[in-house]
């Protein structure tokens, strides 16, 4: 099924598990500015009263804009999505999890292949999405595991774009010890800090430091098959 | 991950004399003069901020939260695409493994 999965891609999540034991139907868009203007209206104002959190103090509408334009007129093919909530009787879209990643960049375990590179992810915290004005949702509609969802979301992203699944991303110091290891129960390796990383500016000015994590072809195929009963 | 939005700051002053500390201002460059300017300048942006991936900045910028921003249409953010064989697959499987077993 590696074989399937690889050559023909995979759909994103579509279902989310809740507190209740019921899944929530949720799908992947691909991020507006709308989406990042009731993010920072809303959302980031909540994740902003907790300085341990790795999404302290972003700015979703500096990431779009930019990824929109360099995604235009480079080659690292920036692309961001949204997971959200879906309600069609209202017609809204509740942002739940963003992602942006960078869709072409140098891989980490083989300089020569190509790789997806997680340059921003965020989750909404849960009291964000019960303080909703008009529109709080309940605790046992939360969806959960937002933050394996968004990661798949990435995986997926380099399986369909034929990286094969290939996905890395620098695990923020805030997250210390913990965000590592939550990385590494995804499935995903930490670069050893020795190891140098691919050509380019980062590997002189933020050189590997054993916070750069990657996802080898097999691990990330693993890791996508996780979550199969939620597509 | 992330580049702090200190080095966005930084590299709208640095390529278009906009006060680092007016997050305001930074966002307005970023949206309306950025992709106006050369492919060359948008290139060194992104190197300058891809080279401040992961760093931590000594200072904060003010943040302005926009007010009361609606909820997104769920017409305006349809479903991302899937690869016409992903979506598929799994039915394309079982169809072969049935006209193998005839």
């Amino acid at each position: 099924m590696g074989i399937l999965r690889k050559r023909r891609g995979v759909s994103f999540v579509r279902r989310a598990p809740t507190q209740s034991g019921q899944d929530v139907p949720i799908h992947v868009a691909e991020i507006t500015f709308a989406h990042v203007t009731w993010w920072h209206s809303h959302v980031q104002p909540i994740i902003d009263r907790d300085p341990s959190r790795a999404d302290y103090g972003w700015n979703w509408l500096l990431y779009v804009p930019f990824a929109e334009v360099a995604g235009r007129v480079l080659l690292r093919k920036p692309v961001g999505y949204t997971i959200g909530l879906s309600d069609p009787e209202r017609d809204r879209f509740v942002p739940c999890a963003l992602v942006q990643l960078l869709g072409r960049v140098p891989a980490l375990d083989e300089h020569d292949r190509e790789s997806v590179f997680v340059w921003f992810l965020s989750t909404a915290p849960d009291e964000a999405l019960t303080t909703i004005e008009d529109h709080p949702l309940s605790v046992d509609r939360i969806p959960r595991r937002l933050g394996t969802i968004a990661l798949d979301v990435a995986v997926t992203h380099s399986l369909n774009e034929r990286r094969y699944g290939r996905t890395a991303l620098y695990a923020d110091e805030r997250g210390g010890e913990v965000l590592l290891q939550w990385y590494r129960r995804r499935g995903m390796t930490v670069l050893p800090d020795e190891d140098k990383l691919p050509r380019g500016p980062r590997r002189l000015l933020k050189p590997s430091d054993g916070r750069y994590c990657y996802y080898t072809v097999p691990a990330a195929i693993e890791a996508s098959k996780e979550l199969d009963s939620l597509r | 991950m992330p580049t702090p939005t200190t080095a966005f700051a930084n590299a709208a002053a640095k390529y278009g004399g906009v006060d680092p500390d007016d997050i305001e201002a930074v966002q307005s460059w970023f949206a309306d003069e950025l992709p106006t300017l050369s492919v060359d300048i948008i290139e060194k942006v992104l190197h300058d901020l891809l080279a401040q991936d992961g760093a931590v900045s000594g200072r904060e910028i003010i943040p302005v939260y926009p007010e009361r921003a609606p909820l997104p249409s769920l017409g305006a953010s349809p479903a991302v695409g899937t690869p016409l064989l992903a979506e598929d697959w799994r039915r394309l499987l079982r169809r072969a493994l049935a006209r193998l077993r005839r």
